[in-house]
């Protein structure tokens, strides 16, 4: 048995419990998103989606970030129920970083004026500035890790950055407040492959480097198999495969090719 | 006269007018570019400002106290066009022209009748410059001073944690709720802040004229919109001290073409009209450019 719990006690800190949601219910276009979908997550673990169109991946993480609201089940962090919280509230445990890269930073504010609203995240604003010598200076020492000169840069609008350099900024500001969660949703999807290439390789560093627990969506199984600690194959709104850190080493890409065409041929027979 | 002659008469009360007018001009700046929300209600929270001010101050209050009277109902006015948008699911344009047509009627009982002469009561500028109420470059001066402390104050806000959740809320919504910002609060404070500064234009608009009519707001919002876009077509917008310069360099500017286009012989009954094509072939520009290539 692996010991991820580091000796504690008691239920996981993070809880998905019989979580479902249909979309458009009682009409032609009913459509079942998420079906008792049930899963917990140890502090550090770093847990990777994958799964067809529409198998309900996109629809668990907007739900687990409050984008939209489950029919029945709950989310628990720490023992409490957030299933209920706006997007806003459930921003002090979690953390998030989009697809597009347009969404997860402020075209029109400086790099170091996003950092400063990420280092706020979810805490109370206040009269103080957002910018001072010393939170620039922390600014400047976590965004150098990422090697691409953005420490030169930070009173640079973020509207004047690269694709690539706007997911690692976004990056760097997910993790920036450690959160008890961070959402990646397909966060390399839009980028090209040498800057999605970087982007990983920088979110596996953040992630191990932070202890941060993560659950990461992508649609490229190589991908899959490379980083995290977990992976989930998700499939008509359920999770199929939830293969641990050995099993998943032990996998290939056509093993889930396998998995992905056994499932499809099932739904096409049923 | 000639031209020359006419211009300079006017280029004084040009300027003292276009200091007033950089109040309404942030107001229509505020949404239309900091919260990329556009909205509309400056040109009702202007004379509901002079309406408030000219009440209290018959009322006794005195001038200071009543230009902040004007701003606190001009905030209420702002956040009621706010709340409608967020809650009422009403667009934010047909918010501020539900709010502004209101504003009408209320603007008649709050003083009562169409309009009030403050002819015999005091206001900042018989205060500040003497019982005649000062001279065109005095009073230019005075206002220009209130627009710099009113401008110094928003910038250092615009600065603080809050006013940084403000901007980011107008640069990117989603992004800011996942940032832990309500960012229904975030819209109502930052309408409400244009309010207040409309309202506080039409107050002072009000002591200045020692006057205030219920139809002082008629093109209000469609000379801030040609401000701020004058304004930033002079300085830019590249920087938050340009974003916030542009709508006073504006007024101040665009007063000075209206006085140009006075001096030239044309009505002031057609500046509306002047006003509404530069604003449009301002906007049409883009469009214009592109399809002559």
């Amino acid at each position: 048995m692996r010991d991820v719990t580091g000796g504690r006690q008691g239920p996981a800190p993070i809880r998905v419990h019989n979580a479902s949601k249909v979309f458009s219910p009682g009409t032609p276009n009913e459509k079942t998103a998420l079906s008792k979908v049930d899963f917990a997550l140890e502090d550090g673990e770093f847990a990777v989606v994958i799964g067809s169109n529409g198998a309900g991946k996109s629809t668990l993480l907007n739900a687990l970030a409050g984008e939209i609201l489950l029919d029945s089940g709950g989310i628990l962090i720490d023992g409490r129920d957030i299933g209920s919280q706006p997007v806003y509230r459930r921003a002090k445990l979690i953390s998030r970083v989009f697809q597009d890269p347009m969404v997860g930073t402020a075209p029109d504010l400086s790099i170091e004026e996003n950092l400063a609203v990420a280092v706020r995240r979810g805490k109370r604003k206040t009269f103080r500035l957002g910018l001072n010598r010393r939170n620039r200076e922390y600014f400047r020492e976590r965004i150098s890790v990422l090697g691409l000169g953005l420490e030169n840069r930070l009173s640079e609008k973020v509207r004047s950055l690269s694709g690539g350099q706007r997911q690692s900024l976004a990056l760097i500001m997910a993790a920036l407040l450690t959160p008890r969660l961070m959402l990646l949703d397909e966060h390399t999807s839009a980028l090209d492959p040498r800057a999605a290439e970087l982007v990983l390789k920088l979110t596996s560093e953040v992630v191990t480097g932070d202890k941060i627990t993560t659950l990461m969506v992508t649609h490229n199984m190589q991908h899959a198999l490379r980083f995290g600690t977990r992976l989930f194959m998700m499939h008509e709104g359920g999770i199929v495969l939830d293969a641990p850190e050995e099993e998943k080493a032990g996998l290939t890409v056509n093993d889930l090719v396998g998995r992905f065409l056994v499932t499809d041929d099932k739904m096409l027979l049923g | 006269m000639d031209f020359v002659d006419i211009y300079f008469n006017l280029f004084a009360v040009s300027l003292v007018q276009g200091a007033i007018f950089a109040f309404p001009a942030l107001a229509v700046m505020i949404p239309f570019r900091m919260l990329g929300l556009p909205d509309l209600t400056s040109e009702g929270a202007f004379p509901f400002g002079a309406a408030i001010v000219a009440t209290v101050t018959v009322a006794g209050l005195a001038p200071v106290l009543s230009l902040s009277a004007a701003v606190l109902f001009g905030f209420v006015v702002g956040a009621a066009t706010a709340l409608i948008h967020l809650y009422l699911r009403v667009p934010s344009l047909l918010a501020g022209i539900i709010v502004l047509t209101m504003l009408f009627s209320i603007n008649i009982r709050v003083m009562g009748k169409p309009n009030t002469a403050l002819f015999d009561n005091d206001s900042i500028f018989t205060l500040a410059l003497g019982a005649d109420g000062g001279e065109p470059w005095t009073q230019f001066a005075l206002i220009l001073a209130l627009v710099l402390v009113f401008l110094a104050v928003f910038y250092w806000f615009l600065n603080t944690e809050l006013g940084m959740a403000l901007r980011c809320v107008g640069a990117n919504q989603t992004m800011s709720r996942a940032q832990g910002i309500p960012t229904h609060c975030y819209i109502v404070a930052g309408i409400a802040m244009a309010g207040g500064f409309s309202a506080f234009g039409g107050a002072v608009m009000a002591q200045h004229q020692a006057y205030a009519d219920v139809n002082m707001g008629v093109g209000v919002l469609i000379v801030g919109l040609a401000a701020t876009i004058l304004g930033e077509t002079l300085v830019g917008r590249g920087t938050l001290i340009r974003q916030l310069a542009a709508p006073v360099i504006g007024s101040l500017a665009y007063f000075q073409v209206v006085a140009v286009a006075l001096a030239l012989g044309l009505k002031p009954s057609d500046l509306k009209l002047l006003t509404g094509l530069f604003v449009l072939i301002t906007l049409a520009a883009p469009i214009l450019m592109r399809a002559k290539r």
